[in-house]
């Protein structure tokens, strides 16, 4: 028997799917174990988000499988709807229902067939988990950047789902608070032991999220390190720039050289 | 989903479909009822129609027709049912529409007894169609514009330089304007009514939308002079418009009269009932009745009961159309008009 | 889920049966002259160069009335949505009735006004003794039909801008306000972004305009749907008559490809409903000019010819009188408006979530049916429904009332689905994706998150539907039950014989109902919401 740390809570399996000209993901396979972060780091456009999507069920592959704790959950043949696959997201655009108030947020992620005293309990337990006890009664529009987030957050995390999707949850937020929430959000994920997967274009942030990163570039997942072997790479590329990895024109994305 | 509230929708939406549905009609005791569709206006149909339902305790059912949609209503209605007729009579307010219901078959023969002594001008010879209380194709003139003397005797004073942009014509396509239409090619010919409308073209004559608006605009002095019916001149009158109706062609062509008829549906849900409502509405009671009330229609029998000032039909000079003739050639000289006035 | 499944096929099925098959079957018919296959009917059409000729006038006229709404109301949304305009309450409350008097009365009124002979312009005269009437405005010509029209259809912009510029994000223009005086704001920012809706207001406008026959044969200009009426009433050539239709259809899928060209990959979607009711603009010195202006609208749009009603109307009595003798009709009229709005508005509820779905491979089909019977003829439809209808088997829907709720659907649903795409185009859809995660039961997912964020346009879409049905005169008459009646139906077969005073009171009446529901939807929209995110 395998230790359960070792158990592959994710699996694609040679997954492709072409839905327009600019969202093409060609043979993807990757494996994501459990309690694993992994981050998908690449340019806007590369198809982080479709890969993101795909895992949630938002769309159909059209060619391969993927597996979500060895159950097969979309195959050319048969396809799970996102309700069905124990994981939960957060949106980049957060997407908190605007007539919500962020109790009635996190009540209607909870979904139906729990008891109504439960249900109470569990919003309680979210809100304090994110600091938000006291907006309880808030509409998102009342909220400040950063509270939306650790709404967005909590309403994700209520659902206590065994897998966590990011989608670049940390857009539009200033960097002193980025840092705050990514921390937040990285002892929850590992205190829950969520396997998690977190897409960014952010180099430092998926160093410090992640296990592993996948390197993106358009299409599909051009190369996989452990977190410190690219840490490494990229102290590498400061110190002798141009050498291993090239630097776009806003230093941001980050291309292997041939 | 809440199981109770599901239900609820369930037996509320069941509740107004069937409030809705034809089953509220079938249900219970087979219902006396006939169903009529008019052409005649509401406002003088309605009254006569009550009548019958209490005299007789048959419920009428109607659909009146509207000038709104040019008339295009309850014809191709009853054309388009007739596969599964849903009306009984048609209470037409004119002639030619009846006969071409005849020939699109939608019709079925009835001779009513009431209609005995109508004139056989006005009845078909199968029974298709009877003829009762007629309207006159007449000039109405505007009293303060124009002087009595001046008055047009026929119509075609109005293709003459004095009224040149001072006339006017409803839309040749619609109503009775087209039977007129039809009526003088069928009378005249096709030579000389092509040139009679020409000509009326050349004298800047006004195409306005219906006769109730050559009525209204003579009334109002816009125009001093127009075609159109009786009881649209009537009506202007009693409202207060220094308007007269003059019957054109007293010496000559006479004036056209457009009788109502009346028809019964072929394979109407109710033929007997139907049948009972054709002798009413053909009795001399309702003839004097649509005499008498603001459409002045005429009655085709000599010995119905008329108000005072009333311009009886032996008075006039009737054109002497066959009317089946017209319903030839109305689509002809109906397109002819339309290629010449509608631009 | 099956019920997703099951909800979304019959809806389509109903739509088609409803709306497509009635129009489908007179194009077979017409394909069939004389009981023989053949495209007679299509090589008559435009033989004539008179058709041709009465065909670009009517498109003229309805591209000039569409091109005055939105002149003059996407500038009277902005300015009651965002401003400071003196009395926007008022006028909030107004700008609908436009669209609740039927444009035979504007028209009456305006040559009341302005026509030869006007008793008005006559009492001028000889107040200041002036010898000829005085020399005005000619309004019997193309370019006075399409004023006319315009002021009876220009609301429908202004319902649509409206509902565009609530349901957006107003951040979005705050951002551009930092760095931009408000006028760039709205042209650069704020106009393109409710463009969607612009366009929609735009095409009711011009549809309606182009079926308008009243209107232009009171001014005597001819045009071409009463070529249409004339294949019917004189001629009874359905067929021709529906061919005559094709190009108007054909027409109407052209707007709908110029729309899509047009918006191409644009995204219109306002990222976060972040709605804070902000502060209006204010005006300053323009703040009188922006009041007279709306003023100036809603006077010549409303008041004018409200007031002319009333003046016709004369006393109590007969407003009493149409109560008495039309209480029927009048019961008939709401019962059926009620629920064919409510319908229409379920039904285009689903096609347009479906038009939207970006899975969905038969969105674009669906979406060019949808435009199909938009501009379909009112007669030429009911003598389809006829056609459809009339048959042993269905007698319990045509003898009954539903066969009308049916005729309304499948004229108006193209309508509330066109303001129902706008208002979805501007919806996130990650945020129905949030919903997918973690609701199982489709219907619940619909009723909690869909529904609540499409209220805007639900609403407008329900007003508009249920306007348009209080008024539908001639599908009606094709298909009405005998006995019964509708207040429309009373309206035009009064008319005729001048029955004016119970004509106005009727018409009264008509824009009494219209207004009340109308409002109530507005306000009852603004109580559900009031602490909400929708405060305005």
């Amino acid at each position: 028997m395998a230790n359960s740390m070792d158990k592959e809570m994710i699996k694609l399996k040679n997954v492709s799917i072409r839905i327009d000209k600019n969202r093409v993901l060609e043979n993807i396979s990757i494996q994501v174990k459990q309690g694993e972060c992994f981050a998908l780091l690449g340019p806007s456009g590369c198809g982080k988000t479709t890969l993101l999507r795909l895992i949630a069920g938002f769309e159909r592959p059209q060619w391969g499988e993927i597996y979500i704790n060895d159950r097969c959950v979309s195959s050319p043949v048969k396809e799970e709807p996102p309700y069905n696959r124990s994981l939960s997201m957060v949106f980049q655009d957060l997407a908190l229902w605007p007539h919500m108030t962020a109790k009635e947020n996190i009540n209607f992620a909870l979904g139906s067939g729990i008891k109504r005293k439960i249900k109470k309990q569990k919003i309680q337990e979210a809100l304090k988990l994110v600091r938000l006890e006291e907006y309880i009664n808030a509409y998102p529009h009342q909220l400040s950047g950063g509270e939306k987030q650790r709404l967005a957050l909590a309403r994700a995390l209520v659902q206590e789902p065994k897998i966590l999707l990011l989608d670049e949850p940390m857009s539009g937020l200033d960097s002193i608070l980025r840092k705050e929430l990514l921390e937040e959000i990285k002892e929850i994920i590992s205190r829950m032991s969520i396997t998690a997967i977190y897409v960014t274009h952010e180099v430092q942030e998926a160093i410090f999220m992640a296990d592993r990163i996948g390197l993106m570039k358009k299409g599909g997942i051009d190369q996989i390190f452990t977190a410190d072997a690219f840490a490494a790479i990229i102290k590498q590329e400061e110190e002798k720039p141009g050498k291993v990895i090239r630097l776009d024109r806003d230093n941001r994305y980050y291309f292997k050289t041939k | 989903m809440n199981r109770r509230f599901f239900y609820i929708m369930i037996i509320g939406l069941t509740a107004i479909l069937f409030s809705l549905s034809g089953a509220g009609i079938g249900f219970g005791a087979e219902k006396k009822e006939v169903v009529v569709f008019t052409a005649l206006d509401q406002v003088f149909s309605e009254p006569i129609l009550k009548e019958f339902q209490e005299k007789t305790g048959i419920k009428v059912k109607a659909v009146y027709d509207i000038e709104a949609t040019k008339t295009t209503g309850l014809v191709n209605r009853l054309i388009a049912e007739k596969k599964n007729p849903q009306c009984d009579v048609f209470w037409n307010n004119e002639i030619i529409k009846s006969i071409l219901l005849k020939r699109k078959g939608v019709l079925a023969p009835y001779i009513s007894p009431s209609a005995k002594d109508i004139p056989e001008h006005f009845k078909d010879k199968e029974g298709f169609w009877t003829g009762f209380a007629a309207r006159a194709r007449v000039i109405v003139v505007n009293k303060d514009n124009v002087n009595k003397e001046n008055y047009p005797t026929s119509i075609y004073d109005l293709t003459k330089p004095v009224w040149k942009g001072k006339a006017a014509i409803a839309n040749p396509l619609f109503g009775t304007t087209s039977t007129h239409v039809a009526a003088l090619f069928s009378y005249l010919g096709d030579k000389k009514a092509k040139q009679f409308f020409q000509d009326l073209k050349k004298n800047q004559i006004k195409v306005v939308d219906g006769n109730s608006v050559v009525k209204d605009r003579t009334g109002s002095g816009s125009i001093s002079a127009g075609f159109t019916d009786t009881d649209d001149v009537s009506v202007g009158i009693i409202s207060g418009m220094p308007i007269t109706p003059i019957y054109p062609d007293k010496g000559s062509i006479g004036t056209l009269l457009i009788p109502n008829t009346v028809c019964l549906i072929a394979n109407s849900p109710n033929p007997e009932r139907g049948k009972a409502l054709i002798d009413y509405l053909l009795s001399k009671e309702v003839e004097e009745k649509l005499a008498s009330c603001p459409s002045v229609q005429m009655p085709l029998r000599a010995d119905v009961k008329t108000p005072d000032n009333f311009v009886s039909i032996d008075e006039i000079k009737t054109m002497a159309v066959d009317f089946e003739n017209v319903a030839d050639v109305m689509e002809g000289s109906v397109k002819y008009v339309q290629q010449l006035f509608i631009r | 889920m099956n019920q997703s499944r099951t909800i979304t096929s019959t809806s389509i099925m109903l739509f088609i049966i409803i709306a497509i098959l009635p129009v489908v079957l007179m194009f077979w018919r017409s394909l069939f002259p004389d009981h023989s296959f053949g495209f007679e009917n299509y090589f008559a059409l435009f033989s004539d160069p008179r058709q041709i000729t009465l065909f670009c006038r009517s498109l003229g006229l309805a591209s000039a009335a569409a091109f005055l709404s939105v002149l003059i109301g996407v500038p009277f949304a902005f300015l009651i949505a965002r401003t400071d305009v003196p009395g926007r309450n008022i006028l909030k409350a107004l700008y609908l009735l436009p669209l609740c008097i039927p444009p035979y009365i504007h028209v009456i009124a305006w040559i009341y006004l302005l026509g030869e002979n006007s008793p008005v312009i006559a009492y001028i005269a000889k107040q200041f003794s002036l010898g000829t009437p005085l020399p005005l405005i000619n309004i019997y010509c193309t370019a006075g039909s399409a004023v006319i029209l315009c002021l009876s259809y220009f609301p429908f912009v202004v319902l649509l801008t409206l509902t565009g510029l609530l349901s957006m994000d107003q951040r979005l223009e705050e951002a551009a306000r930092l760095q931009y005086k408000p006028f760039k704001v709205l042209c650069r920012v704020t106009l393109p972004l409710i463009s969607p809706y612009i366009f929609s207001g735009a095409v009711f406008v011009f549809i309606f305009s182009l079926f308008n026959y009243g209107v232009p044969s009171l001014l005597r200009v001819h045009t071409y749907p009463v070529e249409i009426f004339a294949q019917f009433s004189a001629f009874y050539n359905e067929g021709l008559a529906t061919a005559q239709s094709f190009p108007l259809v054909i027409m109407a899928l052209s707007l709908l490809i110029l729309q899509r060209y047009y918006m191409g990959s644009r995204s219109y979607v306002t990222m976060d409903t972040g709605m804070s009711g902000s502060v209006p603009i204010s005006l300053g010195r323009f703040r009188i000019l922006a009041g007279g202006y709306s003023f100036f609208i809603i006077f010549f749009s409303v008041f004018f010819p409200i007031g002319f009603l009333v003046v016709q109307t004369g006393s109590w009595e007969s407003v009493s009188a149409a109560l008495r003798t039309s209480s029927g009709a009048i019961f008939t009229t709401l019962f059926l408006a009620l629920i064919s709005a409510t319908a229409i508005v379920c039904l285009s509820f689903v096609l347009s979530r479906l038009i939207e779905d970006k899975q969905f491979k038969g969105r674009t089909a669906l979406d060019f049916m949808t435009f199909i019977p938009f501009s379909f003829p009112a007669t030429v439809l009911g003598i389809g429904l006829i056609y459809f209808w009339n048959w042993s088997i269905t007698e319990l829907i045509y003898k009954g009332s539903l066969i009308l709720v049916i005729a309304y659907a499948a004229r108006f649903i193209p309508f509330s689905v066109r303001v129902l795409n706008s208002n979805f185009k501007q919806i996130s859809p990650s945020l129905k994706e949030a919903a997918m995660l973690s609701e199982k039961s489709w219907l619940k997912r619909i009723i909690k998150i869909d529904i609540p964020l499409s209220a805007q346009g639900l609403a407008a879409g329900w007003i508009i539907a249920f306007i348009l049905c209080m008024g539908e005169l001639g599908t009606t008459l094709l298909v009405i039950p005998p006995g019964k009646g509708t207040i429309a139906l009373k309206i035009y077969t009064l008319m005729h014989y001048g029955a004016n005073q119970i004509v106005a009171s009727l018409s009264l009446i008509l824009i009494l109902i219209n207004l009340f529901f109308c409002t109530a939807v507005v306000f009852g929209l603004k109580q559900k919401w009031q602490t909400a995110w929708i405060k305005r």
